[in-house]
């Protein structure tokens, strides 16, 4: 770790404002760039930076959950939205969509593709955390 | 108790659903989905009688299986994760009858050799429970691609991938030019699966496994799944002399060698285990012969084995269970504590020996027909009759020996002799123990009174799918006094006679043969001892140690492989716009990438490296922006951070390790650098030329919207169009950091060469 009272302060304040920008990436993914890779790799900078400005244990503090937990979810939930598609429409991974009206939001497309996004930020974002906290070990 | 009998209303569910299309039977149902249309993958489901047979019993006895698993690993650790094997596996199985697609059924077929590893290796702690789960993986993994590889001639001779299509081909393919290699090759895949000679070794060693996986393996599933391959297409490829000669042949020597092998067991499980191989050599036999009354009999013989086999194995587990102990010579007058079991013991003992009046008496009674009135063919009557007649002499000795040693009998006195296990504590067992044995018995005697109910239902439907025409059989306990007749009391009287001499039979044949059975298990050790031996040898010389020459191979080699198309290529012109619109940016930007590059080879000190080369990726990120590819940048620019900080937590790890690598290996990898860098520059430029991308491109941004309802076609690629790509792309991710992590860990626990 980086040992400056300047980056442990900034970081603190640094990992939300990185994680509201990954969301926000992430769901403009749709239409215009971004999406869940990258969001993914973006939540996953904003593990680096606890890592790097505060240390390993409050890294672990932090990120709470054990080592392939996001990876599995992430695939059993990419995976899944392939099923979706094979039992309403016959096929696998065809995208199915939903019309959803949501309050304060108005109406919303949630669709299968939406899902598979999610599955791929989850799992690029463990391995991203996965990666820093075994190199962090000594 | 609750979370295993909830458990079992999966298969109990699915069985009442395939007995529903029982009802209906001429009519057959099938489902087609989508898989991969583009390559032509569908998952296509056809419920045909055949089908319906094989679900009803691994259904049916999936759900006494469930039950009694239950039972038996009660209180188990690791019971959850047994029965997500168990169900994946009962799953997989109704996949591979199920299926009517080659590759489908293939898929289904490979995950029940995977979910059976995992189901005989449960106890992982035991090194033989390890070792004979391999043993089963690779003898059916082995014998699993090379029916691939036939399938794949199969279907490219067919013209189509779907069996139902296949089948309605008849007799053509018979006389394709390859039909000698693709049939040699599925049923390679059919025999490793269901144990037939040579290949017989893993199924004796796959009772390390707990019982309930025993049971169902040896009865309904597994094993059977080989068989019931060879009926789906005898249709297609059997009737021709090369197929009915090679199913008789090694199904005889797979009932001999079974039956030899039995006699000089004391084990119970391996007493049965001997047996279904015996019983599996029946089958194989009986569909080599081929007439419409040995399918006949293969069929009810097939439902018969299921029902006794699955029962006597769960007795088996109970009795192993209550003692502790599995071995004859110090199991005796069980009766008296556990009175259900040896009732129910009774009850498959008289369908296993083929006593009446059982669904084992009839089938016996229309193998033995069938073998007498066989095709005509000399040889395979001489050959399935004496076979046939010697495992069922070895049926009716081991069923004495199971039901009245076990039970009434006294312990066997065969060296070496042990003290009798003590019997205070012996019964037997809650509901959960008896309900599949009793149930699974009893209906055995009951189809025997009334073969109708069976015939009707299921048999003759499912005789058609083997036959391609309709034959009725009247299938009856009672025929007259026939030869078959004859021959079943000779069985019997010889099986009993035996039976006296137990315990010389015993020690004779395990003297004589007591190593023998390690023939063929040896071959099969020594192959796998090979492995480790040979592969230092063969792939030493590219995996040995240095990343940096891992990379310079995989360079090397990638330079030969793309540079081979780049010459024989003769457009070298460029494309016009390639000079004409070179802007001041590009310029700029071109300079400032040679110059970091540069500065990354000259700079001695390590982080200054690092930055040179974080300005090559951003440089490149900037090309990105300008040329439209806004989501390309981004990616770039994380990647090139994240990347930065994982090598900065590297570099802590090594800072004082200093490895140098020879002189002469840094010219080489100069050399290889340019050579890559010149490679891909010549390939982007002629690339211009190719107006392939402009067309795919085009069919992405007119479609995304209207099909995908997103305006990013990137994003649209990544996460719809290609989909598929995406999820495999993911799943390498995850592979790839579950082998970084066990690399790192493995080095820290400090057992790393």
């Amino acid at each position: 770790m980086i040992d400056s009272l300047f980056f442990r302060t900034v970081g603190r304040f640094l990992f939300p404002a990185i994680w509201i920008f990954s969301a926000f990436l992430f769901f403009r993914g749709h239409n215009a760039p971004g999406g869940g890779f990258i969001a993914g790799l973006l939540a996953a900078v904003s593990f680096a930076v606890i890592a790097l400005s505060a240390g390993k244990p409050t890294l672990i503090r932090v990120y709470r959950l054990k080592t392939f937990t996001l990876i599995r979810w992430g695939l059993l939930i990419a995976a899944s939205s392939g099923f979706i598609g094979l039992f309403t429409s016959n096929a696998f991974f065809k995208g199915v969509w939903a019309d959803l009206y949501i309050p304060l939001l108005g109406n919303v497309y949630v669709g299968t593709p939406v899902m598979f996004d999610l599955g791929v930020f989850l799992v690029v974002l463990g391995i991203g955390v996965n990666f820093i906290l075994l190199l962090m070990e000594d | 108790m609750l979370g295993p009998i909830l458990l079992s209303l999966l298969p109990l569910g699915l069985f009442v659903f395939f007995l529903g299309k029982v009802q209906h039977l001429p009519a057959i149902s099938s489902y087609v989905l989508d898989w991969a249309p583009q390559i032509g993958l569908t998952l296509s489901f056809r419920l045909d009688a055949l089908a319906l047979l094989m679900a009803c019993l691994i259904s049916g006895i999936g759900f006494f299986i469930f039950i009694y698993a239950g039972a038996y690993l009660k209180g188990h650790p690791f019971l959850k994760r047994f029965y997500a094997f168990l169900t994946l596996f009962m799953l997989a199985m109704l996949g591979v009858v199920l299926s009517d697609n080659l590759i489908g059924l293939f898929v289904c077929w490979e995950l029940t050799s995977i979910t059976s590893y995992l189901l005989i290796g449960f106890n992982h702690e035991s090194q033989k429970s390890r070792d004979s789960a391999l043993m089963a993986l690779l003898t059916t993994g082995i014998g699993g691609l090379a029916m691939l590889a036939g399938f794949l001639m199969l279907g490219s001779a067919a013209g189509t991938f779907e069996i139902s299509q296949i089948i309605l081909q008849g007799g053509a393919l018979k006389n394709a030019q390859l039909y000698p290699l693709f049939t040699g090759l599925i049923l390679l895949g059919a025999m490793t699966k269901s144990a037939q000679f040579p290949f017989h070794y893993w199924l004796p060693n796959a009772m390390a496994g707990p019982t309930p996986v025993s049971a169902y393996l040896h009865s309904a599933t597994m094993v059977k799944a080989g068989i019931f391959l060879m009926a789906r297409l005898t249709p297609v490829l059997g009737g021709t002399p090369f197929w009915m000669n090679t199913l008789c042949v090694m199904g005889a020597l797979t009932v001999l060698l079974a039956a030899w092998m039995s006699f000089g067991q004391k084990d119970i499980k391996g007493i049965l285990a001997y047996t279904t191989l015996a019983a599996l050599g029946t089958l194989t036999m009986l569909l080599g012969v081929g007439t419409p009354k040995a399918f006949e009999a293969f069929l009810f013989f097939l439902f018969a084995h299921a029902l006794y086999k699955a029962s006597f194995f769960m007795i088996a587990g109970t009795v192993d269970h209550e003692t502790g102990t599995r071995d004859l010579s110090k199991l005796g007058k069980l009766a008296k504590f556990m009175p259900t079991t040896a009732w129910a013991a009774v009850a498959a003992g008289i369908a296993f020996s083929g006593l009446p009046p059982t669904l084992g008496f009839i089938s016996k009674e229309l193998a033995i027909e069938a073998t007498l009135h066989g095709g005509g063919n000399f040889a395979m009557a001489w050959m399935a009759l004496p076979a046939l007649f010697i495992g069922s002499v070895a049926f009716v000795y081991l069923t004495c020996m199971l039901v009245h040693t076990v039970f009434w009998g006294d312990a066997l006195k065969v060296s070496p002799v042990d003290a009798s296990v003590r019997k205070e504590h012996i019964h037997d067992g809650g509901w959960g123990f008896y309900l599949g044995p009793v149930c699974l018995a009893f209906l055995g005697i009951l189809f025997g009174l009334a073969p109708g109910l069976l015939s009707h239902a299921l048999v003759e439907p499912a005789s058609e799918a083997l036959l391609g025409f309709k034959d009725s059989y009247h299938p009856a306990l009672w025929h007259g006094l026939t030869p078959p007749l004859f021959i079943t009391v000779a069985v019997i009287a010889t099986g009993l006679v035996l039976y006296r001499f137990r315990e010389s039979i015993i020690e004779a044949v395990s003297k004589i043969t007591g190593n023998w059975h390690y023939g063929i298990e040896d071959l099969y050790k020594k192959k796998v001892e090979l492995i480790p031996v040979l592969s230092p040898k063969i792939f030493g010389f590219f995996q040995n140690g240095y990343l940096r020459k891992y990379v310079a191979s995989i360079l090397a080699f990638t330079i030969v492989i793309v540079s081979w198309p780049l010459l024989r290529q003769q457009d070298w012109s460029l494309a016009e716009r390639f000079w004409n619109d070179v802007n001041f940016e590009e310029i700029v930007l071109v300079f400032s990438l040679v110059f970091a590059s540069i500065l990354t080879l000259l700079s001695r000190k390590t982080f200054v490296a690092l930055a040179a080369t974080g300005v090559v990726g951003l440089g490149v990120a900037a090309f990105y922006v300008l040329y439209g590819a806004p989501d390309l940048a981004i990616t770039q620019v994380l990647v090139e951070a994240l990347s930065l900080i994982l090598v900065i937590l590297v570099l802590f790890h090594f800072s004082r390790v200093s490895i140098k690598a020879p002189k002469s290996f840094h010219l080489l990898s100069l050399g290889l650098s340019m050579g890559i860098g010149l490679l891909f520059a010549v390939g982007v430029l002629l690339s211009l030329n190719s107006p392939y991308f402009e067309r795919i491109s085009g069919y992405f941004s007119e479609n995304s919207y209207l099909l995908a309802k997103g305006k990013n076609i990137v994003n649209v690629i990544l996460v719809d169009f290609r989909g598929w790509d995406t999820m495999g792309e993911i799943v390498v991710l995850a592979l790839a950091s579950l082998g970084v992590y066990a690399l790192v860990r493995w080095r820290r626990e400090g057992d790393a060469p």
